[in-house]
């Protein structure tokens, strides 16, 4: 009876209706019910890659058809231009179906501010980082098939990413929020580190990450939201730097959680 | 420390700079349009072979479709690799600037841009044989006896001598280069009858000897020596037993 009670009231306050509920660590919260806004963003968050892809896809397909007729592949010539021709599509394949998603985040602005969110569809901010995430991951993943990486630079930009023009990334780093980040001059991040501008505890925490100038981020690192990295800083390999940490201009951190070092060696 | 030590420079828009891009670009264009040759050729020659019709056509297609796969995955690991291996593509010990200018430099991306997508492409599937044979072909020295897991990620294949026995476990990353304000290239060597842990990352310079063991996780740091027989743990790596 108590039980049953509990259930009606939540579902007088949340006041989303039939909704469906999370079991377990975030039980009694609801994720998605069958209104017309729930459903609408449910498809939208199908429908709109599937038409960024097409929109990508559309003209490659034409020149891929246009190109097709022109040749005779039982001439050993046109099969020699064939093979030529494919490697050609398909890097315009990656650049193009890469860049139009990147385009729609970019015209669409597609982005969370600062703050915290419930972890439903119902709150438009979780949505749209949702969006967001459907539609920068794989353009991501299908930019690192090959190393191009200063189009991948150029993708990062695209979406929001503010760096300085010396610094470098490695290439197989992982930056989930770009929007959220802010790298200064002549910093360096290495390979298969991890930046992160939003956790999802209870709620969804969006909080921007700060990186300064002159800094080497090591590689497989993981660097949580609300850190701030002041210049001249120096994060060893493997180091995990914890929520709303602050690291100090001119020191070394290193170890999981980070933990100062030593100053940096001139 | 002032910012001007840590510049990065494309090198401009000399006609050297320029030129190196450009081969940079094309010459892995290159290595693939010849890899995907023999794709393009036996899928003519075999969907002309083809004597069905109806149902039995598709399912000879879809068999002849496999073959091909299996065939670009080989032709354009291989190639590439071929094109490292006639080049002699390598980068010697010593310190070099982040800038096109720096041959030094120029030759790692040349290596680094033909190596890695023909080793992603030879993990899709499991074929440890011949990854190790793509692997000795662009400079691995790996002994007798001696195995990789498959998905471990070897960077520069050229600057690391394993010995003969020693097994490399799952996702262990081997490193023979480091770059912050200049990049460094240090060989790595690796002894007889090792076990190197999975997930483990090895720095350039570290020297592993004879019988040691590497538990997983563990990061052995640039310049470390782990010293015959011992067993080794933790980031930075340290001696347990």
């Amino acid at each position: 009876m108590f039980y049953i009670i509990t259930l009606i009231q939540s579902e007088r306050v949340s006041g989303y209706g039939m909704a469906r509920y999370r079991d377990g660590f975030q039980g009694g919260k609801p994720k998605y019910d069958f209104s017309l806004k729930s459903l609408s963003r449910g498809l939208a968050l199908l429908l709109t890659p599937i038409i960024a892809y097409t929109i990508g896809l559309a003209p490659l397909v034409w020149f891929f058809v246009f190109v097709l007729r022109l040749l005779n592949l039982s001439n050993i010539v046109h099969v020699v231009l064939f093979s030529g021709f494919l490697v050609v599509w398909f890097f315009l394949f990656i650049v193009v179906e890469t860049f139009i998603p990147g385009l729609f985040i970019r015209l669409f602005r597609i982005r969370v501010e600062e703050g915290v969110y419930d972890l439903t569809i119902l709150d438009w901010n979780f949505f749209k980082h949702t969006l967001f995430f459907v539609l920068y991951r794989p353009s991501l993943k299908l930019i690192s098939v090959m190393p191009l990486l200063p189009l991948r630079v150029r993708f990062l930009k695209l979406v929001g990413l503010k760096m300085g023009k010396s610094s470098v990334l490695a290439g197989s780093e992982l930056f989930h929020d770009p929007y959220m980040l802010e790298i200064g001059e002549q910093t360096l991040i290495g390979g298969w580190s991890q930046i992160t501008g939003h956790i999802g505890e209870r709620k969804l925490t969006v909080k921007k990450v700060r990186i300064g100038d002159n800094c080497l981020i090591g590689g497989l690192s993981f660097i949580m939201p609300g850190v701030v990295i002041e210049d001249d800083v120096t994060v060893g390999l493997n180091c995990v730097v914890l929520k709303d940490m602050h690291l100090e201009k001119g020191k070394v951190y290193a170890g999981i959680p980070a933990k100062e070092v030593s100053k940096k060696v001139e | 420390m002032t910012s001007e030590a840590f510049s990065v420079q494309t090198g401009g828009f000399s006609p050297r700079a320029v030129g190196r891009g450009a081969v940079l670009f094309f010459l892995p264009v290159l290595a693939y349009f010849l890899g995907l040759l023999p794709v393009i050729f036996f899928y003519v020659v075999l969907t002309r072979l083809i004597p069905f019709s109806g149902v039995l056509y598709y399912v000879f297609l879809a068999a002849v479709l496999v073959f091909c796969l299996v065939v670009l995955i080989l032709s354009e690991t291989f190639i590439p690799g071929l094109f490292i291996r006639l080049l002699r593509l390598r980068v010697e010990e010593g310190d070099y600037e982040l800038s096109l200018k720096d041959r030094g430099f120029y030759h790692h991306l040349l290596y680094f841009v033909l190596y890695r997508p023909s080793l992603n492409l030879i993990g899709i599937f499991p074929l440890v044989p011949l990854r190790m044979a793509f692997l000795k072909l662009v400079g691995l020295k790996i002994g007798e006896g001696s195995m990789v897991a498959g998905t471990e990620l070897i960077d520069e294949p050229f600057a690391v001598t394993i010995g003969d026995h020693t097994l490399i476990g799952g996702y262990a990353m081997i490193y023979s280069h480091l770059s912050f304000q200049k990049m460094t290239h240090r060989k790595v060597r690796i002894g007889n009858r090792c076990f190197i842990g999975n997930k483990s990352v090895i720095f350039p310079g570290a020297v592993i000897q004879d019988d040691v063991v590497v538990q997983p996780g563990s990061v052995v740091q640039t310049g470390q020596v782990l010293e015959k027989g011992g067993m080794y743990q933790g980031n930075p790596a340290q001696k347990i037993a």
